[in-house]
């Protein structure tokens, strides 16, 4: 990091090539959207470029410091394009079945839980997505979120509780369909979420 | 250590039921009760459950992504006036003669300032000479009037 800070160009490729990815993946799953999480990736690695002298190596990894950036990045996007919650599966999703009917079931599937996973509030889908999905420890996603350990199993208990009571109505549609529509009213009145606790 | 299973259902509520993701400190003494506990293992299921289910989730691939950032012009980078001087103080090159001569020029400037400065500021000019001496004269003419006043009245 102290070469990307004195401006090596060959450390910050490897830094990107290393990264690149798993910053894009975390910003997908944030903003459900596959362009707007290349702009943020490439923000975020724009940002390590200008301001790698501010990283300290003693408090967190170069991984868990550029998802702090990217995480902020997209609260940033989320706040101000409330849009970003557009779900876009349909090019972006890699062709796995080849059966139509298959296909279709699949689709709607990867939609429904997509939908379920951007219907959960920011902090509560950041934090699922980064233990989950990202595959972070606990000390590094709290760090990251600016929480306690404590604060963030209990942010994490009410998200995956929020996804499982949607992703069980998976198999009946008109409860599902419900329960989103409750999910966001309850965003647009300007509640934390179910359970969220701001 | 163990854990009660009451904090096991913590951890499966937080973490999901790949052990991978549980704190490190709690990882063996909750496999360990998992071991013991028929509880553990429905709770342990149900957990998995939820995880399956995430785990369906496709993403991009985003194969293109670090190309597509490497390819955007970086910013010049600002540096601060003291990252300037230290940069020219003591270049890269340590071959260069420069490594030599660039700290010496700059250890010499105070040295320079004050040969510059003593030749400037003479303390004893004759003007400041003459100025004082016109004030002690100016102080004795005074000091011979008011005597003069003194010895009338008397």
């Amino acid at each position: 990091m102290t070469a990307i800070a004195d401006g090596n160009q060959r450390v910050y490729a490897d830094a990107v090539r290393q990264h690149s990815r798993a910053i894009g993946f975390y910003a997908f799953r944030m903003l459900g959207n596959k362009d707007s999480a290349e702009d943020i990736a490439q923000e975020t690695f724009l940002r390590l470029w200008t301001h790698a002298d501010k990283w300290q190596s003693d408090k967190a990894s170069m991984s868990t410091w550029l998802h702090r950036i990217a995480h902020n990045l997209c609260i940033d996007s989320m706040r101000k394009d409330r849009s970003s919650q557009t779900v876009e599966l349909e090019d972006e999703i890699p062709d796995q079945r080849h059966d139509i009917e298959q296909q279709q079931e699949w689709d709607e599937r990867q939609q429904r839980l997509q939908s379920a996973l951007m219907a959960l509030p920011e902090r509560q889908r950041s934090a699922i997505v980064l233990t989950h999905y990202q595959g972070l420890g606990n000390q590094a996603v709290a760090s990251i979120m600016d929480l306690s350990v404590d604060a963030l199993e209990s942010l994490l208990s009410r998200s995956r509780r929020a996804l499982r009571t949607m992703l069980a109505e998976l198999q009946d549609p008109e409860r599902y369909k419900q329960t989103l529509s409750h999910l966001s009213n309850d965003k647009q009145a300007g509640h934390a979420g179910p359970g969220e606790q701001t | 250590m163990t854990i009660s299973l009451q904090r096991f259902e913590q951890l499966l509520d937080a973490y999901g039921a790949s052990p991978q993701r549980w704190p490190a400190h709690e990882r063996v003494a909750a496999l360990q009760l998992l071991e013991q506990s028929p509880q553990a293992v429905q709770l342990m299921q149900h957990a998995l459950w939820l995880d399956q289910q995430l785990d369906q989730l496709s993403a991009p691939d985003f194969l293109q992504l670090g190309s597509q950032i490497l390819q955007q012009p970086l910013p010049a980078r600002r540096k601060s006036l003291i990252e300037q001087l230290l940069a020219w103080l003591l270049p890269l090159q340590q071959h260069s003669a420069a490594v030599f001569w660039r700290p010496a020029a700059l250890a010499c400037v105070p040295l320079m300032l004050g040969l510059v400065l003593g030749n400037q500021l003479d303390f004893y000019s004759d003007a400041y000479a003459d100025e004082l001496y016109s004030d002690e004269l100016e102080e004795t003419e005074l000091d011979l009037i008011s005597l003069a006043d003194y010895s009338e009245i008397l």
